[in-house]
């Protein structure tokens, strides 16, 4: 291989002369610029443009993750925000030079300075970079994996284990799933996804509904008022049944705790959901009439139900005679937004906004809300006084 | 999962961008590879000037309204005392170590003006 050129100050200042450049109006020191020698050549360099909020977490001590598989388009996490990635493709050449000096760099004090000449290397030049946008996390993968491997109670769990389904960890979901940590857990929460024994597990209808049942039965016989659950004495009656974990979760989920910190009150919302998903899920479709009122009969005494809890659960069909309720559960509807309005639209016509919210509210990020969703997705009519979307596209 | 990390303190050097417009190829069309691109002088009023070849230009520099971060892509290096537990996993780790973050760069959009040299008078 040949040597590599060295410059020398009498050809930098020759080159000033014929461009008719007054060294004099020059600082003194001149940077020579190659391409690296290939074993130099840093091929494994990628440029990421951050922006000043990404870069003070950074500072902080905080870390990056790029998330996804190879099929996937990537995402980027902080430790609570999920941003999408994608190459940026510019026209003009980007040279990346380590070492650099800037202008104020190049400045000395005196005036008659020797010209020195400082060999800089081109470490990449780079045609394209890495940008980032906030996103909201890609939780679609969530219900697929852990469906298989849901909890029916301690009896199951050697089957669990023969089947060698897959149970999965925090870290193991992280390493699946495309959104922050925090995101990720805040999801696992809101759809009741129970730790147990490290794993984050679904629990599976049937159980759910016997350890719930067992809890209410439970309220019943003492007699306790809606707001006056005992706790403790619900661990201490149903812990020989009932593991405390399941126990602790469902008194989590179904109960907010009092000041006091002995008893809690029953969340009307999530129990009068859950009950009534109990009754729709092996139905499909029920009589309005006879639903509503098997539902109140099915709630804990003092308890009113108001179709209102079962958003996103089932939708009313209003259109036939009699009015039907049809279990519609939001969980079930592809993540793909098109797809989505698609199968909304072909389940009904026209919706007004309160009834399709819980079943977009999901998808929306901060910069597109449920109204930009609608806009951008589907058609909007006037009828009677009542705005009603339908497909964009439709008949 | 890859991880990008930031350098352990005091490694990270003041790494910038030089921004030309177009592309640099060789005249001769060579290869690249250890040649000599140009030189970077500056005014003492701090303006770039980058001459390659037969061009001069004239540039700027300016702050970068989002920084970048120049990633390296780091591959099987792992602590040990995670591969006991996971094997399997720890082949696929690929982590990015961040060399430098980029705030300014030097930018010529400016058309290059030809340098018309008299050879006679230079020698």
């Amino acid at each position: 291989m040949a040597a590599r050129y060295c410059r020398s100050s009498d050809e930098v200042l020759s080159v000033l002369n014929n461009a008719k450049v007054q060294e004099k109006d020059l600082t003194s020191i001149t940077q020579v610029l190659s391409f690296p020698e290939p074993s130099e050549l840093d091929e494994n360099l990628v440029l990421l443009e951050l922006d000043n909020a990404l870069l003070d977490l950074m500072n902080q001590g905080e870390s990056l993750v790029f998330r996804g598989d190879k099929n996937e388009s990537a995402v980027m996490c902080t430790k609570n925000r999920t941003f999408d990635v994608k190459v940026a493709e510019i026209s003009n050449a980007l040279a990346l030079v380590p070492e650099i000096l800037w202008g104020g760099d190049t400045k000395s004090n005196s005036s008659h300075e020797e010209r020195t000449l400082s060999n800089k290397c081109v470490a990449k030049i780079f045609y394209e970079y890495l940008e980032v946008r906030p996103c909201g996390p890609r939780l679609q993968k969530l219900r697929s994996l852990l469906d298989k491997g849901q909890y029916s109670g301690p009896e199951y769990e050697s089957e669990v284990q023969d089947s060698g389904v897959k149970l999965y960890t925090l870290h193991d979901l992280l390493h699946c799933i495309q959104a922050s940590e925090e995101e990720l857990l805040t999801a696992l929460k809101e759809n009741f996804v129970c730790c147990i024994n490290g794993h984050w597990r679904f629990l599976e209808f049937n159980y759910h509904f016997r350890v719930l049942s067992l809890i209410l039965g439970l309220v019943d016989e003492n007699s306790w008022p809606l707001n006056g659950v005992v706790r403790g004495e619900v661990l201490e009656t149903l812990s020989d049944v009932v593991p405390t974990v399941i126990l602790d979760h469902l008194l989590d989920w179904y109960c907010t705790e009092n000041s006091d910190g002995l008893t809690c009150t029953l969340r009307d919302d999530r129990i009068c959901r859950y009950l009534g998903e109990v009754l729709l899920r092996p139905a499909g479709k029920f009589n309005l009439r006879d639903f509503l009122s098997a539902w109140q009969q099915s709630v804990p005494e003092g308890m009113v139900t108001d179709m209102k809890y079962l958003e996103g659960v089932a939708i009313k069909d209003i259109s036939c005679q009699p009015q039907v309720v049809r279990f519609f559960p939001e969980w079930e509807l592809p993540e793909d937004i098109a797809e989505r309005f698609r199968i909304l639209f072909h389940t009904r016509e026209k919706w007004t906004i309160d009834d399709i919210r819980p079943y977009v509210e999901r998808l929306t990020t901060n910069k597109m809300n449920v109204n930009a969703l609608l806009t951008k997705y589907a058609r909007a009519s006037t009828l009677n006084g009542v705005k009603l979307y339908s497909a964009r596209h439709g008949k | 999962m890859i991880l990008v990390k930031l350098p352990e303190e005091g490694k990270e050097t003041q790494w910038g961008i030089v921004e030309l417009q177009g592309d640099i190829v060789s005249q001769s069309g060579n290869d690249l590879h250890g040649q000599f691109i140009g030189d970077l002088h500056y005014t003492k009023q701090g303006t770039p000037i980058f001459i390659i070849g037969h061009h001069i230009l004239t540039g700027k520099e300016v702050s970068l309204e989002k920084p970048f971060a120049v990633l390296e892509r780091k591959r099987g290096i792992l602590p040990q005392c995670c591969e006991e537990d996971n094997p399997e996993k720890s082949e696929f780790r690929t982590e990015y170590q961040i060399r430098a973050i980029i705030k300014k760069k030097l930018i010529f959009k400016v058309r290059p003006k030809p340098i018309i040299s008299n050879v006679l008078n230079s020698v």
